[in-house]
C-alpha cells in the first residue's frame, strides 16, 4: 500500500479544489467603500497548451468565442490558427492555414477578434493587416474586407480592427480601435452599410463649459482638454435577443465615470440605467507601478443576462446583473493560480463559469460560481421578474453566506413590504439603506396608523385649540397692563431679537442709542446655530437623513457654523470700517445672529417634521426652509443697513465686498497654515537626519 | 559549425559511456550494500562541457557516501542502499538543450551571492554573482568531509561553506565568521541551488512548504516571470508595503525536498531558519532543470520613500548578528519512504530527536472562534467622544451558544474566546490582564461560564494577541517599545483598501512589540492568567509572525526571533499552561498543544501543480490543528472536505449579536458568523465527521494520495482510510467502494 504511485500522479494542473483565492473579493456599501464579501468566483481550471496537449504551444492567444452550442474557438494568434474547444475545454479541433484571397496560407499574428456567425461563417478581425477575414462554414475563403471606399467616412478614419461581432441578421459589426464614431456595420454580403452606436459626447454640460473657457486657456491646458472628444468603443457583445452591449474606452480619468457600458436597441439607443457605475469606485493614490485606470477590454452577456466585465486595468473581472447590482469580483494580476499575466485581451461566459484568455501566460483560465454567488444570482433574477415566491428563503440563505449584502436586506424588505408587515419592511429597508423604498413603506404605515389613531388624535387636538383660545384670552388681560409703550420691559436684551424678528427696520435701529446690542446673546445665538445643524444631522428623520453618523466632525461643525458667522463679521467690520460703516464689531455680531433666528427655527421645524414626513412630501420642508433664508436674508440687510446707516445699494454692495473679504481671509489663514507646515517637515528631518548620522 | 557539432557529439557519447557505467557500478554497490560496509570505491571523472570533475571519496557514513573534487567543490552525496548520486552541481548541463543565460550559470554554481555597494547603498539596487563565473575556490579536508572558500576577488568577498557528512545527514554549514568584505557587502547567499536537480527527461517533483504544501512536478512547462521565492515563517512583519495586492500562504517549516525514481532529498534549515527563503525553479522551455533550495539572508535591505525627490531610498540593517552559522541539513531517503509523506516523517523525526517534539494527549474538538467586543469611537451627539464598547458575545451568550450547539449535537466543544478581555478583537494598549470585563458580563457572568465548561467538558481557551497594539500604557510604550526600521520609524500597520489593494491612511494604525519587550508583555500576561486560574490559552498570532527590530539602538535580528519565542512557550509551559498558537511557525510546534487556522491549501503560484497536506501529515497524531475559519473561506463547502481529507479539526466564527451590526464598521470580515446562521451546517458536520476524527485522533497518516481526479485517499497507522471526492458526481473507487459527490468514507484496512 505504501508504493505510493504518485509519479504515476495525473499532471491535473490545479486540481486541488480551492479553499482560498489569491484576489481580494468584495462589494460597495452605500458610501462606495470596499466592504469583505465572500468570494463569488473561484478558478476552477487553468487550461494550457501541455493540458490541452498541443505540439506547438499556444502563443499570445487574443479572443474567445463560444456558439453556444457545443464549441470553443480560440483564436491563438501568435500561430494564425484556430483552436476548436469542446465545453468542458478539450481540444476537439485545429483550424490552421486558412488560405486568404491568393490561396496562400493566411497569416494573422496580430489578430484580436474572432467570431462566428449563425450560419457557421467565421469572421477574424485582422487588426495588423487591417482586414477582417471572413470564411464559410467549411473554412472556404469567402472575401476579405478592407477599409469601405465610401466618401461617407472621414478620411482620417483607419480600419485598424480589433473584434468583430455578428447579429442574428447576419450583419457584422467591426470596432476599429482608433475609430470613435462607433462600429462599422456590413451586412451578409460585405456591403458597408453605416455607423452604428458612437458613443455620444460625454456630460454635455462639461463640453460647453470648455467651450466657454477655450479663449482663456493656454495651449497645453487645451491639449489636456482633448478628452472632450467623443469616446470610443472598445468591445461589444450580442445577445440572444439582438440587444448589443458596449464598453467605451475611459481616457483621462483617475475613476470610473457613470454609464462605460450600454445596452443598445436597434436604433443604437442604450437601455440601460444612465446612473449605473461600472467597475472599481474607490480612487487610488499613485503609487508607483500601479496600473490602476480602469479600462473594460471585454465584455460578455451570460445566458441570464448577467454583464461579465474584464477590467484590462486593473485585471479583474466584475459581474453585474442588468440592474447594476455588483455580483461578484474576482481575478487580479501575479503569479498564482486565478491571476492574470499582463493584458488579459478576451473573456467568455460558457453557462455561468467565466473563461479569461491570458495572452501572456499562453492559456484560459476557468472561474466557476461558488453557492453564494449562485443563489444571489437566482434571487436577483427572481426580484427583477417580480417573482416573489420563495426568494424570502432564497434572501435569508444569502444573507447566511454574507451578512454584508446590502440586496438581501433589500430583498427581504420588499418580500415583506409585499406582505404588508410594513414595520419589518422599514426595518431592512433602512439596513439596506434604501431611503425611497423605506419611505414608501413608511407612508402605508403612517396612513395605518393614522386610521387607527384618527378619533384619540382628532379629540386631543380639539381639547389642545380650546385650551389655547382660553390662554390667550388669559394671557392677553395679563399683558394690557405692560404694553403701554413701543419697547415694553418685556423686551430686555433677550427677548429683543424676537423684537426684532418681527420689527427688522425699528427693532435693529434701536441697538445704537438703546445699547441694548448684547455680546451674550449674540454668541449664544450663533452657538444655536451650531446645536441647530448638529440636531439636524443627528435627529433629522431616516427618510431625509442621509449623514453617515460616524463621519460627524465636531470642528468641522463648529466652522461651517459659528466659523462662518464670526468669518462674516470680521471680514463685514473690516469692509466696513473702509466703507464708512458706523457700525462697531459688537452691533455687527448682533445683527448676523439676530438675523439668524428664522433660520434656526425653520431648522427646528424640519427637524420634527422630518420625522413624520414621507419622501414624497418633502417639497413642505425645502418651502419653510427656503422662508426661512429668504427672512434671514432680509434681516440681515436691514440690519446692516441700520447700523452702518448705509442706504440699500451701500449695503449690497458692503454685503458683496464682505464676501470677498471672506474668501481673502481664508486664503491668507490657508497659506499660513501650509508655510507653517512646510517649516515644520522641514526642521522634522533636519532633526531626523541629525539623529541618524 | 559542424565542427562544433561534432564535437559535441563526441563528447555526448563520451558522457552517456561515463554515465552508464557509473550507473552499472551503482547498481552493482546497491546489491553489495545490503549487508556490508561497502568500500568507497575510488576516483571517478566525469566530464561536462569545458569542466573534468573527480570525484574522489571523502567520506562514508550510515548508509551515505560523499565524494567530491578537491579543486573546485563539486561533490555528489551518494545513497549506498538505493545507489543514487545527488550531484550539487549537474553534471549533464552542458548537453541540456534548455538552459540558457541566468539559469545556466546559476545552474552549474554550488553558491549564487546577492550583493550591494556599501558607498551606493542608498540608491542603487543589489547586483548577483555566482561561483561558476564571478568566484574561485580553495578546497580542503575537514573531519569527514570538505570545506570550500569561495572567493569573489572582483568584490572582495570570500566565504567558507563546510559540507561534511554526519550522523544521517549532510551538513552544509555556512560560518558567518568565515565571511569577509569590503566594499561590497553580502545581502544573501543561495546555498546548493541545484543540489539534486532533475534533468529536463527526469520523472520526480519538487516539494515546497507553501502554505500546506506544494509540489512542482518536474518538467511542468510553466513559464513563470520570476522562480518561486518565498520567506520562511512568512514575509517580515515590519515590512510595510504601499500596496498588496495578492492573498498568500506563508511557509512554516524549513523544510524542501526533491523526490525522483525512488528517492529523495530533503533539506532541512537548522541553523538561520528565519532569515532564510526558500525558491523553487522548474523545468519549461528555458530552464532544463527542476530544483528546490535555500538562500540565507545575511543582511536586510530597508526602503523608505525619500520626501524631496519622491524617490526610494535604501537602508542596509547590521548583518545577521547572533548567529553563528546558516546550516542546511540534507536527508536522503528511498523507498517508501520517498515521497511527501515520507519526508513529513522524517522530518517529525528530526523534530522529535533535536528539538523536543512531543506526542500530545488528543481529544478532537470541534471550535468556534467567540467573538467577544470591540471598542470603537463614538461621540455623543458629536461632541462628548468616548470609547463605545460593543458586545458582540456576551459570557452569559457564549453559554447560550455552547448549551445551544450542545443541544445541536455538537458535543466535543471548544470556544477559542477571542475578544473576551482588556480591549476586545483590536488592541489598543497591550493586554495586561487576562481578567473579564464589565461590558460582557463581570466576574460573576464569567464565572458561571467557566463553570458550565468544566461540567459540559467543553474547553474554553481564552485567545489573546500580544504582539500588536495601538496606545501607549500598560507598560509598553507606543514609540519606545514598538519594531522600528532601519530608518528608526516606528513600523505602524494597517489595512488595506480591498478594491485597490493601496494601504488605508485614515484607520488606526497597529504597532508591533519590539522582539526585545516581547518576554516583559508575555510573562506579565502569564502571571495574570496564573493568578486567574486559566490553564489554556491561545496567543494567536504569537505563532504566525515572526520579525525583527531594526533600530538601531535597540536590534534584534530575525534570526533570534524564534530562540526568543520557545524561551517563552517554554515559560507557559513551565506553569502548566496549555498554549494554542495560529499559524504554527514550526519553532512553536514542541510547546504547544494545537494550532488553529492552519490553511488547508497553498498559495497556489503557477508553477504549484498540486497542493498536499504536508504540514497536518507532520502534525497529525502529534499535536491537534484546525483549519481557518471555515464560513469565511473561499468555499466553505471544500474547506471542509480538505478537513476530513487532512485530519483537521473544524473552527468556526461565532458570536450571538446579529451579523448584520457589523455593516458599517471595520469588522466587516466576520460576514455570516452569527452562530444561528450556520449551526445547522455545522452541525451536520460533526455528526458526520466526529466519529472518525475519534478513531483516528492519535494516529499518524502513513500515505495520502489522489486515487481518481479529485478523490484524494488518506491512509492511518491503524488502518484506517479515508476518500474525499471532491467532484460534482460519485466516484466509484478501486476497490468498488463508492464515494458520493462533494463527500466522503472510511473504511479499515489492515495497517
Amino acid at each position: 500500500m505504501a508504493a505510493i504511485a504518485l509519479l504515476a500522479m495525473p499532471l491535473t494542473v490545479g486540481a486541488t479544489p480551492l479553499s482560498a483565492v489569491p484576489y481580494t473579493t468584495y462589494d460597495y456599501n452605500l458610501y462606495d467603500e470596499s466592504v469583505v464579501a465572500p468570494v463569488g468566483y473561484v478558478p476552477s481550471e487553468r487550461i494550457t497548451s501541455s493540458s490541452l496537449g498541443l505540439e506547438t504551444p499556444m502563443s499570445t492567444p487574443s479572443d474567445i468565442y463560444y456558439d453556444n452550442k457545443e464549441s470553443i474557438y480560440l483564436l491563438d494568434s501568435g500561430n494564425s490558427r484556430i483552436l476548436v474547444l469542446s465545453t468542458d475545454l478539450k481540444l476537439k479541433e485545429i483550424i490552421a492555414n486558412l488560405p486568404d484571397e491568393n490561396g496562400e496560407p493566411a497569416q494573422f499574428p496580430a489578430a484580436e477578434g474572432l467570431t462566428i456567425g449563425n450560419d457557421g461563417r467565421l469572421y477574424i478581425a485582422d487588426t495588423g493587416n487591417e482586414r477582417v477575414l471572413v470564411y464559410n462554414a467549411d473554412r472556404t475563403w469567402a472575401y476579405t474586407l478592407t477599409r469601405p471606399e465610401t466618401s461617407r467616412l472621414e478620411e482620417d478614419l483607419l480600419f485598424d480592427v480589433s473584434k468583430v461581432s455578428v447579429d442574428n441578421r447576419n450583419n457584422l459589426y467591426v470596432i476599429a480601435k482608433s475609430g470613435n464614431k462607433g462600429a462599422f456595420v456590413f451586412d451578409g454580403e460585405g456591403n458597408y452599410l453605416r455607423l452604428f452606436g458612437g458613443n455620444t459626447v460625454v456630460q454635455t454640460a462639461e463640453v460647453i463649459m470648455k467651450y466657454l473657457l477655450r479663449p482663456f486657456l493656454t495651449q497645453s491646458q487645451l491639449e489636456a482638454m482633448a478628452s472632450s472628444v467623443p469616446i470610443t468603443i472598445s468591445n461589444f457583445d450580442v445577445n440572444e435577443e439582438g440587444f448589443m452591449y458596449t464598453s467605451t474606452i475611459i481616457t483621462g480619468k483617475t475613476t470610473v465615470p457613470a454609464g462605460v457600458i450600454r445596452k443598445l436597441n436597434y436604433l443604437g439607443r442604450n437601455i440601460l440605467d444612465e446612473e449605473i457605475i461600472f467597475g472599481d469606485r474607490e480612487w487610488t493614490r499613485n503609487v508607483a507601478g500601479d496600473r490602476s485606470l480602469t479600462t473594460f477590454a471585454d465584455l460578455d452577456v451570460d445566458e441570464d443576462g448577467f454583464m461579465n466585465l474584464l477590467d484590462q486595468g486593473r485585471g479583474k473581472v466584475f459581474q453585474y446583473a442588468e440592474s447594476g447590482e455588483l455580483i461578484a469580483v474576482f481575478g487580479s494580476y501575479g503569479d498564482q493560480f486565478g491571476q492574470f499575466g499582463n493584458n488579459p485581451p478576451a473573456l467568455e461566459t460558457i453557462g455561468k463559469s467565466v473563461c479569461v484568455v491570458d495572452k501572456e501566460k499562453a492559456c484560459i483560465i476557468r472561474f466557476e460560481p461558488t453557492a453564494y454567488a449562485e443563489s444571489y444570482r437566482e434571487a436577483l433574477l427572481k426580484l427583477e421578474k417580480n417573482d416573489f415566491t420563495g426568494s424570502l428563503e432564497i434572501w435569508q440563505q444569502i444573507l447566511e453566506d454574507n451578512s454584508n449584502n446590502t440586496n438581501a436586506y433589500y430583498g427581504i424588505g420588499s418580500v415583506y413590504d409585499m406582505q404588508g408587515d410594513y414595520k419589518q419592511a422599514m426595518k431592512y429597508f433602512k439596513i439596506a439603506g434604501d431611503h425611497v423604498a423605506y419611505s414608501e413603506s413608511f407612508q402605508e404605515y403612517r396612513n395605518i396608523a393614522i386610521k387607527k389613531a384618527f378619533i384619540p388624535v382628532v379629540s386631543v387636538v380639539v381639547v389642545l385649540l380650546i385650551a389655547w383660545f382660553l390662554v390667550k384670552k388669559f394671557r392677553k388681560k395679563k399683558a394690557k397692563a405692560v404694553s403701554t409703550s413701543a419697547y415694553s420691559k418685556l423686551e430686555s436684551k433677550y427677548t429683543f431679537p424676537l423684537y426684532t424678528l418681527f420689527h427688522p427696520m425699528d427693532g435693529f435701529s434701536q441697538l445704537k442709542p438703546r445699547k441694548i446690542a448684547s455680546w451674550r446673546v449674540s454668541v449664544l445665538l450663533l452657538l444655536l446655530l451650531f446645536v441647530v445643524f448638529t440636531l439636524q444631522y443627528f435627529l433629522t428623520g431616516y427618510i431625509f437623513n442621509l449623514n453617515r453618523l460616524v463621519d460627524y466632525s465636531l470642528p468641522i461643525m463648529l466652522i461651517k457654523t459659528m466659523g462662518i458667522g464670526f468669518l462674516f463679521v470680521i471680514a463685514n467690520w473690516a469692509v466696513c470700517t473702509l466703507f464708512n460703516g458706523n457700525g462697531n464689531l459688537k452691533e455687527i455680531t448682533s445683527v448676523t445672529a439676530y438675523s439668524l433666528l428664522p433660520l434656526e427655527f425653520a431648522m427646528v421645524i424640519n427637524v420634527v417634521l422630518s420625522n413624520f414626513l414621507a419622501m414624497t412630501e418633502g417639497a413642505i420642508m425645502n418651502i419653510i426652509l427656503v422662508v426661512a433664508i429668504a427672512w434671514t436674508v432680509l434681516l440681515l440687510v436691514c440690519g446692516l443697513s441700520c447700523i452702518h446707516e448705509y442706504n440699500m445699494t451701500q449695503t449690497v454692495i458692503s454685503v458683496i465686498a464682505t464676501v470677498f473679504g471672506m474668501a481673502v481671509i481664508v486664503f491668507l489663514l490657508i497659506m499660513f497654515f501650509s508655510l507653517l507646515q512646510q517649516t515644520g517637515s522641514f526642521v522634522y528631518s533636519i532633526i531626523l537626519e541629525a539623529i541618524q548620522r | 559549425m559542424k565542427q562544433f557539432s561534432k564535437i559535441f557529439r563526441i563528447l555526448l557519447c563520451l558522457m552517456l559511456s561515463v554515465v552508464l557505467v557509473l550507473s552499472m557500478s551503482s547498481i552493482a554497490m546497491a546489491d553489495e550494500a545490503k549487508n556490508e560496509e561497502v568500500v568507497l570505491e575510488g576516483t571517478n571523472t566525469i566530464v561536462n562541457g569545458d569542466e573534468v570533475v573527480t570525484f574522489e571519496p571523502v567520506a562514508q557514513n550510515q548508509g551515505m557516501a560523499l565524494y567530491a573534487d578537491m579543486s573546485n567543490g563539486y561533490f555528489y552525496l551518494e545513497n549506498l542502499v538505493s545507489g543514487k548520486k545527488w550531484y550539487s552541481v549537474p553534471i549533464d548541463s552542458d548537453i541540456d538543450p534548455y538552459t540558457a543565460g541566468k539559469n545556466y550559470t546559476n545552474l552549474r554554481s554550488q553558491v549564487v551571492i546577492e550583493y550591494i555597494s556599501a558607498s551606493e547603498v542608498a540608491w542603487s539596487s543589489p547586483q548577483f554573482a555566482n561561483s561558476y563565473s564571478d568566484a574561485s575556490f580553495e578546497v580542503k579536508k575537514v573531519s569527514n568531509g570538505i570545506c570550500v572558500t569561495y572567493v569573489f576577488s572582483a568584490l572582495g568577498i570570500s566565504f567558507d561553506v563546510e559540507y561534511t557528512l554526519q550522523n544521517g545527514y549532510l551538513d552544509a554549514k555556512l560560518r558567518l565568521d568565515s565571511i569577509k568584505e569590503d566594499e561590497f557587502k553580502v545581502i544573501s547567499v543561495n546555498v546548493l541551488p541545484s543540489f539534486g536537480a532533475g534533468n529536463w527527461e527526469a520523472e520526480g517533483y519538487l516539494f515546497v512548504p507553501d502554505g500546506s504544501g506544494a509540489l512542482v512536478t518536474f518538467n511542468n512547462k510553466i513559464i513563470t516571470t520570476t522562480n518561486y521565492k518565498a520567506m520562511v515563517y512568512g514575509t517580515e512583519a515590519t515590512t510595510v508595503e504601499e500596496t498588496k495586492k495578492t492573498n498568500t500562504e506563508s511557509i512554516r517549516l524549513p523544510v524542501f525536498g526533491t523526490v525522483t525514481e525512488n528517492n529523495a532529498l530533503m533539506g532541512v534549515i537548522t541553523q538561520g531558519d528565519a532569515v532564510s527563503y526558500i525558491t523553487a525553479v522548474n523545468g519549461h522551455d528555458r530552464c532544463g532543470y527542476n530544483a528546490v533550495s535555500s538562500i540565507f539572508q545575511y543582511r536586510f535591505v530597508q526602503s523608505q520613500l525619500n520626501m524631496f525627490n519622491k524617490k526610494n531610498v535604501n537602508m542596509l540593517a547590521s548583518p545577521a548578528v547572533g548567529l553563528d552559522a546558516y546550516t542546511v541539513r540534507y536527508y536522503v531517503l528511498d523507498g517508501d519512504k520517498a515521497n511527501y509523506t515520507g519526508m513529513a516523517s522524517a522530518y517529525r523525526d528530526y523534530l522529535i530527536k533535536e528539538k523536543g517534539f512531543t506526542k500530545k494527549t488528543i481529544t478532537p474538538k470541534f471550535h468556534v472562534r467567540t467573538l467577544g467586543f470591540y471598542e470603537e469611537k463614538a461621540s455623543f451627539l458629536g461632541v462628548i467622544p468616548y470609547t463605545k464598547k460593543v458586545a458582540l458575545t456576551t459570557y452569559s451568550e457564549a453559554m447560550e451558544i455552547a448549551k445551544d450547539l450542545t443541544e445541536s449535537g455538537i458535543d466535543a466543544l471548544s470556544l477559542q474566546y477571542f475578544g473576551w478581555s482588556n480591549s476586545g478583537i483590536t488592541n489598543k494598549k497591550i493586554p495586561n490582564a487576562a481578567t473579564p470585563v464589565g461590558t460582557l458580563g463581570g466576574k460573576k457572568a464569567f464565572a458561571s461560564l467557566v463553570d458550565y465548561c468544566k461540567q459540559q467538558q467543553c474547553v474554553l481557551v481564552p485567545e489573546v494577541d500580544l504582539l500588536t497594539f495601538q496606545k501607549n500604557g500598560n507598560g509598553v510604550r507606543a514609540n519606545k517599545d514598538a519594531a522600528r526600521t532601519v530608518f528608526g520609524k516606528v513600523v505602524r500597520r494597517s489595512e488595506y483598501i480591498l478594491s485597490n489593494y493601496v494601504y488605508k491612511l485614515q484607520s488606526d494604525v497597529t504597532a508591533l512589540v519590539s522582539p526585545t519587550k516581547m518576554d516583559k508583555v508575555f510573562t506579565t500576561y502569564l502571571e495574570s492568567l496564573k493568578k486567574q486560574g486559566i490553564t489554556h490559552v491561545n496567543l494567536g498570532n504569537f505563532g504566525d509572525y515572526c520579525y525583527a527590530n531594526y533600530y538601531l539602538k535597540d536590534e534584534q535580528n530575525r534570526s533570534l526571533f524564534p530562540q526568543k519565542a520557545e524561551e517563552i512557550l517554554k515559560k507557559y509551559n513551565d506553569a502548566g499552561i496549555a498554549v494554542s498558537v495560529s499559524g504554527g511557525n514550526a519553532y512553536t510546534l514542541p510547546y504547544v498543544s494545537r494550532v488553529t487556522d492552519v490553511p488547508v491549501c497553498s498559495s497556489g503560484y503557477d508553477m504549484f501543480d498540486i497542493d498536499v497536506p504536508f504540514y497536518q501529515i507532520l502534525l497529525h497524531g502529534y499535536v491537534s490543528y484546525t483549519t481557518k475559519p471555515i464560513v469565511q473561506t473561499a468555499d466553505p463547502k471544500v474547506t471542509y472536505l480538505a478537513a476530513v481529507e487532512n485530519g483537521s479539526e473544524l473552527l468556526y466564527n461565532g458570536m450571538h449579536e446579529e451579523a448584520s451590526e457589523l455593516f458599517d464598521t471595520d469588522y466587516t470580515r466576520f460576514y455570516g458568523s452569527t452562530w444561528r446562521l450556520w449551526k445547522d451546517t455545522a452541525a451536520e458536520q460533526h455528526k458526520a465527521y466526529y466519529p472518525l476524527q475519534a478513531k483516528v485522533a492519535d494516529q499518524e497518516i502513513i500515505a495520502h494520495t489522489e486515487v481518481a481526479e479529485k478523490v484524494y485517499l488518506t491512509k492511518y497507522a491503524n488502518g484506517v482510510c479515508v476518500a474525499v471526492n471532491y467532484n460534482k458526481t460519485d466516484v466509484v473507487l478501486e476497490n468498488g467502494k463508492t464515494v458520493g459527490a462533494l463527500n466522503f468514507i472510511e473504511w479499515r484496512e489492515n495497517a
